[in-house]
């Protein structure tokens, strides 16, 4: 639903110049943007890293480092303009007009004050009146009761919420305005139900009034006109915390951030944002380091919130499929440019900029709602990549890999005695040959660990891992040390993957001497092809890691796993911390290789869109088992468990109607 | 925690055994007869020195001495000295004033160490920040007996703005000088551990959270980033405390102070096994509860930080 | 790549670097002097000895052109461990500070032959026996003509090498007066006068021992004990003993003694001092098993054993204030002696805790100590003995001393006017004390002798080489320049064993020529030696 926009822009940015000053003189980061939010709107800036799109958020509110400076243009906040206001100004703007969501949870909360204080510093930092809530717009329009209370946008505290609930089973039970008593276990009913509505520092009078009516009070408004007391700091904090989806609120004030979650944390910081009612809510990439399925609940809520508060949002993310799904409005920024800028669904359908068109072409999660498109279609997307075109048909391969019933079972030191902790539980899969198996998970669920003993890093406790025919743990030290040879390991960080001491020849040759492979003559002419195979030039080999990027610093990674000629690649996570043109490089890459080398991929990752990209096989893995094993094909149409539909619903774009490239007019039945 | 701390403390008792039985077996292994130093350059009759040696059970072998000495030990009897004072006597009378001069200088670099550290982390690179290292960095450089004769010479005999010693009188006033010089290397170190930290923690993605909040710039230093930049310095401190109990030899030579240091260095000179295995060994423990004190307090300031 | 090949070569240039370090360190002995010979001066490094323990050696080493090096102990304990057991291997440092002012103070107990302090273990039949008949004579003047000779026959085998006369140096501050330094090198606290009437402010070191006059034998503890105690004879600024407690002190032949005492004099506890109580402290100060470091000081009065306990049975108490002495040989001087405080009387109450006693004792001097106020390692204040009246009446209302650690401190302290009497000046203020403190500063001659002594049996110093080689070395010490460059006019070379603070010194002993600096002769005499057996 657009807005209208009659009204005056909340935001607007023309021109707007951000330089830092570097030793090598002054740098821009920020050329000639431009932007506009309305109130009340839903605004997405998309880029890579590098693109200029949190320095141009970070400017609005003055938070630019040290270095950085805004050097032209303007940005008006509800037509005053920001750039030359006085300090004085821009800290009263920060939080109570403008708030802001920060990117990394962990590090965004000060660890050593709780959660509350965190959050009671920005309700009095803004000189919030956490007595009243503002009335919600569509609750308002609920509100059912004739019974008028006076100040109904009071807000209840925990006093007041505990000596209602004692009124309403009173009355309940002893009868009332002329109503028979009723029963202890209805009485027990209602009190609950009423106790689930009633949040303390969230709930207004008049709501209080209207979840007692509905537990079956006849007239409220008098008992809760009776409590004078109202809501304080701590109490507002409580509500504040459980508005943004934090369960037990009140408990959980009092907590350190290293006691909460990665989503609980980011929710607390979605508390923070909101706690002054700003205007407008500057949300940074707020769910990029949290998993899949906890993003889509955060950004749900999030939306809701929003919604009810009436803020407009400016979303700072570089998944492409995110931004179209949560902002009505899209702005796609290259290298401190904006290059395009519209309603998001018709820059998907019709991206004009030819970064754009790359952007749109590549986001995984787009990719792989056209695939599924195409197949409902019953055409073959070009981006899919997978051999077996998702299928799993194998035809005839054999299995070069075959997991069997394998445990892990770690000891961790408790208070005192020790407990085990099982990550792996008899997990059995089998990798076919020249095919793509992709073991995807959250966060926790044992992936990794089953990476690493595929990879003879780790013993297993239980269980046995057959190679080609051949049971690992029969093998001598000598005969795994050849085994090694066989299976390579591509790694996620491609920053901490290579040595910074080595030049990348000796990266990429260290294997080859290590395994005493050909002379040296022979071992310098294997690097240089291998080079190729990578698309990088030669003169790489005479370089540093320091001096690469990291796409290329991942594909030096690739060529390395390369160098023994292995016929099983684990790659763990590899193009996670990629961005997304760069992935998109890498999986054409690893797509290529595959076909050309018959290589076997076991590709962990929690990315599923990805998944529908190039795996053959998925098994999802939850709590370190298994939970289902098929085709990617039956995972994606007809997904067997609840966790697994979770996860495919929680794909950003999932929601969006893409219709592939060269099937316009073709209806997706 | 509380099973922690019990856990600490017993671990002492070993340490205890252990450091006396150490120190005891080094001083008796020291070279020199200390009987016949008490003879000055006369020399002492040998009847008359084998006399004396007995009296002070310096004829037995070491492991009896040593087991006298800890049967001393239960009754509280430490021994004498050997000019015929009570080793207990002794303690009672060195310690209380090195802690004090001790506790002074810790005041002293902890107040100003951390004040002139945060300042000039929060303006790094400028002027003040400048002054600060260089004159942190010649404090440090320069030795603590040139500081101490210096200041001595300037505020106490020059300028007579205090007394140049403290002899016996121990006062406020007095300890004042040797307290300052006394922790000024420590103030160095605190000032760039602050400024560090501080310098650091000015950059963290909460600093930026929490201004983007609306807070004052003074509440997010105050509040923010000082508590984070305090948890290194803390630990710092603790540790400081017990290097200062012991090691405060010269200091309280330039100052005639009658503390631990310069009663042991005298112990250790004529060779006296009473006193320098008690003072040893209270000063062992002295540090072992300072370290002690030091971890729970990092366990207060760092919620993070939680013993089993 | 490059780094590890770098790496490479800075450890294999550490290494070679330091075996060439070790290489050269070996060169400097071995080939330079013609035998491998090196005469070595022991001392201990905690005393401050080194400066002038070099400048000697390398003016020995200049003239003779032999190797000659100071030999540091770590401490004083060390150096007088190895001396007492007679493990020397070459020279070592000796210094002695006069009990009491005589010149038999400086020669029997130092060159007689087994004498106490006899290190080298010198022996010499000629020089005992002058000893003896100095001894034997009948007057202080006659005795000293027989000290004088027995020095002569001192210079001419040379035991020890003499080295120089110290001054004593101090100070006082600006609201004291009258302050004099005795012939001991100590203030004279009892003369000191000081303008507001508060105690007079003075630094001191924290006796050793408990405050027992048998047992205390350091500077410390004996400033205080002169103090609060008082003895048969005192000495005077000059040296000259007057007779105290002591009424008179007779003998017809020199060895047997009757001492008369005054009546009616009180210790500060109410107790009379009597001939008993000389008696029974110098018995206790004799016993063996009491264990009193000055005992050495009753070995010459009939009964003393270093066996076994022994009462001495020289002593006899005839009545109240009257008892008898009898000493195994005669002694001329004994009386003279009587001033040290090993001979001072005790309490009978202190008999009872002895150890007690010293850390709280009763005397009968000028001061008493001020009940509680020795604070260990701090400072101890004696205030003025109302019951005493003698020739050293206290003329202020008391003296606090300081313990300190360094004299650097005390010095600035005096500097502030916080202190008022220091009584050494810190070897790091003797160029500027004088022009600081003016006319308060002090320098005089004290009875302070420093030596190095060549032990008797050590190679190539016995018998007629001996003698020629110890004359060589004591010609080849510029002695002059010494005590102008490092002491700065605070010390004096000697010329001859004793001090020129005791009366009947001469500085025109035959044979002083020797402690002359003349490198021509010593020279030719070291030629000598080597004659008879090469060095």
């Amino acid at each position: 639903m657009t807005q209208s926009h009659a009204q005056e822009p909340l935001l607007e940015i023309r021109d707007l110049d951000v330089s830092f000053t570097t030793a090598n003189g002054e740098v821009p980061a920020v050329r000639g943007a431009n932007l506009t939010i309305y109130p009340g709107q839903s605004v997405a800036i998309v880029g890579e890293s590098g693109s200029g799109k949190s320095t141009t958020a970070h400017a609005i509110i003055s938070l630019l480092p040290g270095t950085g400076r805004v050097t032209g243009g303007s940005i008006r906040f509800e037509g005053t303009e920001i750039t030359t206001a006085s300090k004085q100004e821009i800290v009263d703007l920060r939080g109570r007009s403008i708030g802001l969501v920060p990117q990394d949870p962990m590090s965004n909360l000060n660890p050593v004050w709780s959660i509350g204080f965190q959050v009671k510093e920005a309700l009095r930092a803004n000189n919030v009146d956490v007595t009243r809530g503002a009335r919600k717009g569509l609750e308002s329009a609920l509100v059912t009761s004739e019974t008028a209370v006076a100040d109904g946008d009071r807000l209840i505290g925990r006093k007041s919420k505990s000596a209602l609930l004692d009124v309403l089973r009173r009355s309940l039970l002893e009868g009332h305005d002329g109503k028979p008593p009723v029963s202890q276990k209805t009485a027990d009913a209602a009190v609950r139900a009423a106790d689930a509505r009633i949040v303390v520092g969230s709930t207004t009078r008049l709501e209080a009034v209207n979840a007692l009516e509905d537990a079956g009070m006849a007239t409220a408004g008098p008992a809760v006109d009776a409590q004078r007391v109202s809501a304080d700091l701590d109490d507002r904090v409580a509500g504040l915390l459980a508005e943004a989806g934090l369960p037990d609120a009140l408990r959980r004030a009092k907590q350190y951030p290293h006691e909460f979650s990665g989503g609980m944390r980011q929710r607390a910081l979605i508390a923070i944002g909101l706690a002054a009612r700003p205007k407008l809510l500057i949300a940074d990439e707020p769910t990029s380091a949290l998993d899949v399925t906890v993003q889509r609940t955060i950004l749900d809520h999030l939306e809701g919130l929003t919604r009810e508060l009436g803020t407009a949002v400016l979303f700072i993310t570089h998944d492409l499929g995110l931004a179209a799904e949560r902002a009505e409005h899209l702005v796609v920024m290259y290298r401190g440019k904006v290059v395009e800028s519209g309603p998001s669904r018709q820059i998907l359908a019709d991206p004009r900029h030819p970064y754009t068109q790359r952007l749109v072409a590549a986001a995984p999660s787009l990719a792989s709602r056209r695939i599924q498109s195409a197949k409902q279609a019953g055409v073959q997307a070009k981006e899919l990549k997978a051999t077996t075109g998702g299928t799993g048909a194998a035809g005839g391969r054999d299995d070069v890999v075959v997991v069997k019933n394998l445990t892990k079972v770690f000891q961790i030191r408790g208070s005192g005695k020790q407990k085990d902790f099982k990550a792996v539980d008899d997990v059995s899969f089998s990798l076919e040959r020249g095919t793509t198996m992709a073991l995807v998970g959250e966060s926790g669920s044992g992936k990794s660990t089953v990476a690493n003993i595929m990879l003879n890093l780790l013993e297993p406790t239980e269980g046995s891992i057959h190679f080609d025919g051949v049971d690992l743990s029969t093998l001598g030290s000598s005969e795994l040390f050849d085994f090694r040879r066989r299976v390579q390991p591509i790694f996620q960080n491609p920053y901490g993957s290579l040595d910074p001491m080595y030049s990348i020849f000796r990266t990429i040759e260290e294997p080859l001497r290590i395994h005493k492979v050909g002379s040296k003559k022979e071992r310098e002419q294997r690097v240089r092809e291998l080079l190729d195979m990578v698309a990088l030039p030669q003169s790489t080999m005479r370089r540093f890691p320091n001096e690469l990027s990291g796409g290329q610093r991942q594909r030096i990674a690739i060529a390395r796993a390369l160098a023994l000629r292995p016929e099983v690649i684990v790659c763990d996570e590899a193009v996670s911390a990629l961005d997304v043109l760069v992935q998109a490089q890498i999986l054409e890459l690893l797509n290529d290789l595959q076909t050309e080398l018959g290589l076997s991929y076991l590709f962990i990752t929690h990315d599923l869109a990805v998944v529908r990209q190039i795996a053959d096989r998925v098994c999802v893995m939850k709590s370190g088992r298994i939970i289902e094993a098929a085709t990617t094909d039956e995972v994606f149409d007809t997904p067997r468990e609840e966790y697994t539909r979770e996860l495919l619903g929680a794909i950003p774009g999932a929601n969006l109607d893409v219709v592939p490239a060269g099937l316009e007019g073709i209806d997706p039945a | 925690m509380v099973r922690y701390i019990g856990r600490r403390l017993l671990q002492m008792i070993p340490v205890f055994f252990g450091a006396t039985l150490l120190i005891y077996a080094m001083v008796f292994a020291l070279p020199g007869d200390p009987i016949q130093a008490l003879g000055g350059d006369r020399g002492l009759a040998p009847a008359v020195a084998d006399q004396i040696r007995e009296q002070y059970n310096l004829d037995k072998p070491f492991f009896v001495q040593y087991l006298l000495y800890l049967k001393g030990i239960v009754t509280l009897d430490f021994g004498n000295s050997f000019s015929g004072q009570p080793v207990m006597d002794i303690v009672k009378r060195a310690f209380p004033i090195t802690f004090r001069l001790a506790m002074m200088a810790i005041v002293f670099e902890a107040v100003f160490g951390i004040l002139f550290g945060l300042i000039a982390g929060l303006r790094k690179g400028k002027i003040f920040d400048a002054t600060v290292l260089v004159v942190s960095l010649l404090v440090i450089a320069v030795p603590t007996f040139v500081i101490g004769f210096v200041v001595q010479f300037f505020f106490g005999v020059r300028l007579q703005w205090f007394p140049p010693t403290v002899g016996g009188n121990v006062s406020f006033e007095s300890l004042l000088m040797p307290a300052v010089v006394l922790g000024a290397v420590s103030f160095a170190y605190v000032l760039r551990l602050t400024r560090t930290s501080v310098a650091e923690n000015l950059s963290a993605d909460y600093v930026r959270t929490a201004t983007a909040k609306g807070l004052s710039r003074g509440r997010v230093v105050n509040v923010h980033v000082l508590r984070n930049s305090l948890i290194p310095v803390v630990t710092f401190l603790g540790a400081d405390l017990g290097a200062l109990m012991g090691g405060a030899i010269v200091t309280e030579g330039i100052f005639n102070v009658a503390g631990v240091g310069g009663t042991l260095y005298q112990a250790i000179i004529r060779g006296e096994p009473t006193t320098v295995v008690t003072f040893v060994t209270i000063l062992v423990v002295v540090y072992i509860v300072g370290n002690l004190l030091v971890d729970l307090l990092y366990a207060v300031l760092d919620p993070r930080i939680r013993y089993a | 790549m490059k780094i590890r090949k770098l790496s490479r070569i800075t450890a294999i240039a550490a290494v070679g670097s330091l075996a060439l370090a070790a290489c050269s360190g070996g060169d400097s002995d071995g080939e330079s002097s013609a035998s491998d010979n090196v005469f070595t001066i022991a001392y201990n490094s905690d005393g401050g000895h080194q400066a002038w323990v070099d400048a000697t050696a390398n003016s020995i080493k200049n003239v003779l052109g032999i190797e000659v090096e100071g030999q540091p102990y770590a401490t004083f304990a060390e150096l007088r461990t190895d001396v007492g057991d007679r493990a020397m291997t070459g020279a070592f440092r000796t210094g002695w500070q006069a009990d009491y002012p005589t010149l038999y103070n400086f020669l029997g107990p130092l060159y007689g032959t087994g004498a106490g302090s006899n290190d080298g273990d010198y022996s010499s039949d000629e020089f005992d026996s002058i000893i003896k008949q100095g001894l034997s004579a009948p007057s202080i003047d006659e005795a000293n003509v027989f000290f004088d000779q027995a020095q002569e026959v001192l210079l001419a085998d040379l035991p020890s090498i003499p080295l120089w006369y110290s001054n004593v140096t101090g100070g006082y501050s600006e609201n004291v007066d009258n302050v004099e330094f005795g012939w001991n090198s100590v203030p004279l606290y009892y003369q000191v006068t000081k303008a507001d009437g508060t105690a007079v402010l003075a630094n001191g070191s924290e006796p050793e021992n408990p405050l027992v006059p048998t047992n205390t034998n350091e500077v410390g503890g004996g400033r205080i004990i002169d103090m609060i105690f008082t003895g048969l004879v005192s000495y005077d600024a000059a040296g000259e003993a007057r007779n105290e407690l002591a009424e008179s002190i007779t003998s017809e032949d020199q060895q047997n003694w009757t001492i008369k005492i005054k009546p009616g004099t009180t210790f500060t506890n109410g107790e009379p001092v009597t001939a008993q109580s000389f008696v029974d402290a110098w018995n206790y100060g004799a016993l063996l098993s009491n264990a009193q470091k000055s005992s050495y000081f009753f070995e010459e009065i009939a009964g003393f054993s270093y066996e076994e306990d022994s009462e001495l049975t020289g002593l006899a108490v005839v009545d109240e204030t009257t008892f008898t002495v009898a000493l195994n040989q005669p002694n001329a001087a004994f009386p003279l002696q009587l001033g040290y405080s090993a001979y001072f009387p005790l309490p009978e109450s202190a008999y009872a805790d002895m150890d007690a006693f010293g850390t709280a004792p009763v005397g009968n001097g000028p001061y008493q100590v001020v009940e509680g106020s020795w604070q260990n390692n701090v400072s101890i204040e004696l205030e003025p003995n109302e019951q005493y009246s003698g020739p050293r009446e206290a003329q202020n209302s008391g003296v606090k001393f300081t313990f300190y650690e360094s004299q650097d401190a005390a010095y600035n302290d005096l500097l502030a006017n916080n202190l008022d009497i220091l009584d050494a000046i810190p070897d790091s203020a003797f160029g500027t004390y004088e022009g600081e403190l003016g006319e308060r500063a002090v320098n005089q001659p004290a009875a302070i002798f420093q030596s190095f002594t060549i032990p008797q049996e050590l190679e190539h110093f016995e018998g007629e080489e001996g003698v020629l080689r110890r004359q060589a070395i004591s010609l080849a010490i510029d002695r002059q320049s010494i005590t102008d460059t490092i002491f700065l006019g605070t010390r004096t070379p000697a010329s001859d064993f004793t001090s020129p603070v005791i009366a009947g010194w001469s500085d025109s002993l035959a044979g002083s020529d020797v402690l002359q600096y003349d490198p021509e002769r010593a020279k030719d005499l070291w030629e000598q030696a080597n004659e008879i057996n090469p060095w």
